[in-house]
């Protein structure tokens, strides 16, 4: 309480797309600092978060990443459970990776809850000479779907931090603004955090716990 | 004696000079028919599935699931696990991709067969049953199957059914909340992988769950450690989550496998269908904001619904796709080396392994049998299976038929001058009264037909529609082939009749009416030819 490891708000963040387009590789940049590289006790606990600072507030960010579950129908439901922010990854040098985005929009819509933030993430912007989707159009589809949208590159960091953060910050303005109420799924999350002496009880309660 | 015998061959004639026309109109609507089956076969293959299904006990699917979850599992190998880690896709990992089919199938096939039910109720009992099933894999400690029925019964397509879930017992949804507790993907699965390391002997891990640790591993773990050093940490740790999956396959499960149900449930587990398939029949079932109307139709139309909730508009090609995809899913598992045949043993089992082995194929065939008759014999024996699990309620009347007629469900022809057979008065099927009672086909009432072409003979209750089926429009080149046949085969006979009348006239005794032999011969040419003037006006 009250300590540097203290957070006022705990975000899931859930991170979709295709295979291969390097979802995994932009959590582990964003989180690198907070993996444990002892396989033995990451697995099993927790991992893949990061402590943020917004404002006056803490944030903890629990960013969730399919890694090959994307693949497995019947774990997608647990997995979008409580969520209030995805970001959304293509490839900008696979069109078909872009072409997909639409069908994972509306599974997320299905499953997680209404007032999820989402942005439309296109990662290798790195590979700028093999470059199959332009921004413009990306943009434009964004916009239509109310995304918000960047242009990321794992590979050298570009915009990774920029990302993540404009996700949260939308987040919490949310929360703040008191848009998410208490009763939908992600509203445990949100609301119940409000003061810092509630962090040990929602450590232990978890954000998804059930539904 | 001269006049009648020249009068029954000409009647014979017309005989077959009708047979001939109806014979090509027939082929024509066999082909239509077809079209139509398919559409059922489609439909009632899921019945099938159910109509089985009722008869299983949970401890049987658990069983016959965990075999098949175990003989999938059981092909990864471990080079298959290092491919994957270095590629992240499935693309050149075909046991891998296998696997998680069968997983993805598995929770397909819990929705739709809870959705296939008509009512509130019944879609609840099929609920609990799979949550008896569900208790059955946790017992067997079947993680991965346990996932996927979990998974499926938490799928939004069914979860959103308020009307189910308020008829599942208090005590059954406790046992589902236990479950997704157990699986949460809370704490990165921590309560399942506690489970998990706490068993010993047997068990399916939830591979999904591991395979995402490995590449958590690998990518949270840098190749090199400082001074180009390989990090041996890493291979180790990638060494020793692969090593425990492959020990797995070590221990096989203790049950013993029907061969028969496994071959069904790979079949139906077989299943094509894409999320929004599903989710919109979810909203056939029960619609987003109504509350009021009972979802109890007074009769489960569930064929109906089908192919009006999964495929609003049924085109033959997607159907015929369809079946042929199921007799794919045959061939893939029968046809061992490839040349398009399965042997008739084989053949025997698939058979058996469905409801409708009653069901005898039309060629007793020695040795090998081909795609087609495959196909034919699924399409026409889940045809008529698909009685058993419905009532097929017609309202057959007994009708006088003007014209050739053939049977609906035997494709037989109606004989006789008068009340040649039954017809239908809500669909009008026309069939045979021993067939009445036999009928494979659902009485679609309300979808009528509008541009009924070939649609049956006009009757002697005519304003009724026609029967529903997919209609082929007749093309004028068909009705000149058909106009070329019939009139051929009336002229070549005429003929024929006018050459063995003259060489009988000149030869014995009816030198004396010759003159009129031939007068009544050319009435009968005029007759003949008025005949097909009128055939032709009525099918053109």
């Amino acid at each position: 309480m009250g300590s540097d490891d203290s957070y006022n708000f705990v975000f899931k963040v859930v991170l979709i797309g295709e295979s291969g387009v390097g979802k995994s590789n932009l959590l582990s940049r964003f989180t690198k600092n907070e993996f444990t590289h002892d396989s033995r006790t990451t697995i099993g606990v927790e991992f893949s978060t990061r402590t943020v600072q917004l404002d006056n507030f803490t944030i903890k960010a629990q960013i969730w990443d399919t890694a090959g579950l994307e693949r497995y129908r019947a774990i997608t439901s647990a997995y979008y459970r409580g969520a209030v922010g995805a970001l959304l990854v293509y490839d900008i040098s696979k069109h078909l990776t872009y072409e997909s985005a639409e069908r994972w929009l509306k599974e997320l819509y299905d499953h997680a809850d209404p007032h999820i933030v989402v942005m439309l993430v296109g990662n290798k912007k790195d590979l700028e000479s093999l470059r199959t989707v332009p921004t413009e159009e990306a943009k434009d589809f964004a916009e239509k779907n109310g995304l918000m949208y960047m242009e990321t590159s794992a590979l050298d960091s570009t915009n990774v931090e920029a990302a993540f953060n404009e996700v949260l910050t939308a987040i919490h303005t949310k929360v703040a603004s008191r848009e998410v109420t208490r009763g939908s799924i992600s509203a445990v999350t949100l609301s119940s955090l409000v003061g810092p002496s509630s962090e040990a009880k929602e450590e232990q309660k978890g954000c998804c716990q059930r539904s | 004696m001269l006049l009648i015998n020249l009068c029954s061959l000409y009647i014979s004639f017309e005989l077959v000079c009708l047979w001939c026309v109806s014979f090509f109109f027939r082929n024509e609507r066999d082909w239509s028919w077809k079209a139509s089956q398919k559409i059922k076969a489609n439909s009632s293959k899921k019945r099938k599935v159910s109509l089985l299904f009722d008869h299983l006990e949970p401890f049987e699917l658990a069983e016959h699931l965990t075999f098949l979850e175990f003989k999938s599992f059981c092909r990864i190998s471990f080079g298959d696990y290092q491919k994957y880690i270095r590629s992240c896709c499935m693309k050149d990992i075909p046991v891998m991709e296998r696997s998680i089919a069968l997983c993805n199938g598995i929770s397909q096939w819990v929705q739709l067969m809870v959705l296939s039910r008509p009512t509130a109720q019944l879609r609840a009992e099929v609920f609990t049953k799979f949550i008896h099933v569900a208790q059955r894999l946790h017992l067997m400690h079947n993680y991965n199957t346990l996932m996927a029925v979990v998974g499926g019964l938490c799928h939004s397509s069914i979860s959103r059914l308020k009307d189910t879930t308020s008829h599942v017992p208090s005590e059954v949804t406790k046992v589902l909340n236990e479950m997704t507790d157990l699986l949460s993907s809370c704490r990165n699965f921590d309560n399942y992988r506690q489970a998990y390391n706490k068993r010993i002997g047997f068990k399916i891990p939830i591979l999904g769950v591991h395979l995402k640790d490995l590449i958590s591993v690998n990518e949270a773990m840098s190749d090199y450690v400082e001074d180009n050093k390989v990090n041996v940490q890493k291979l180790q740790a990638l060494y020793t989550h692969i090593n425990e999956l492959i020990q797995l396959q070590e221990i096989p499960p203790r049950l013993e496998a029907n061969k028969d149900l496994v071959h069904l449930l790979t079949l139906s587990l077989d299943l094509y269908y894409t999320e929004d398939e599903i989710y919109e029949l979810s909203y056939a079932r029960e619609p987003k904001n109504c509350k009021a109307p009972p979802a109890t139709p007074s009769r489960p139309p569930v064929c109906v619904d089908w192919v009006s909730g999964v495929a609003p508009k049924p085109d033959p090609r997607t159907i015929s796709k369809h079946v042929q995809r199921m007799v794919d899913s045959v061939f893939k598992n029968y046809d061992h080396d490839g040349k398009g045949f399965v042997s008739q043993e084989d053949f025997e089992k698939i058979a058996a392994s469905f409801p409708f082995s009653f069901c005898v194929m039309d060629k007793e065939k020695e040795g090998l049998i081909n795609r087609e008759e495959i196909t034919a014999y699924f399409l026409r024996a889940s045809v008529i299976c698909s009685k058993l699990g419905l009532g097929f309620v017609h309202n057959f009347q007994e009708t006088t038929y003007m014209k050739p007629t053939f049977c609906d469900n035997c494709s037989g022809f109606l004989w006789g001058v008068i009340k040649q057979g039954y017809r239908c008065r809500d669909c009008g099927m026309n069939c045979h009264k021993l067939c009445k009672d036999q009928v494979a086909f659902e009485c679609k009432k309300n979808s009528k037909m509008t541009n009924s072409v070939d649609s049956p003979t006009p009757s002697s209750t005519p304003g009724f529609p026609g029967f529903v089926h997919k209609v082929t429009r007749y093309t004028s080149s068909d009705i000149c082939i058909l106009f070329f046949f019939s009139s051929f085969f009336f002229y070549f006979f005429s003929f024929l009749v006018f050459f063995i009348l003259h060489f009988i006239s000149t030869r014995f005794i009816f030198e004396k009416v010759k003159v009129e032999n031939i007068v009544f011969i050319k009435s009968c040419c005029v007759y003949i030819l008025k005949e097909i003037i009128y055939q032709f006006s009525i099918y053109f």
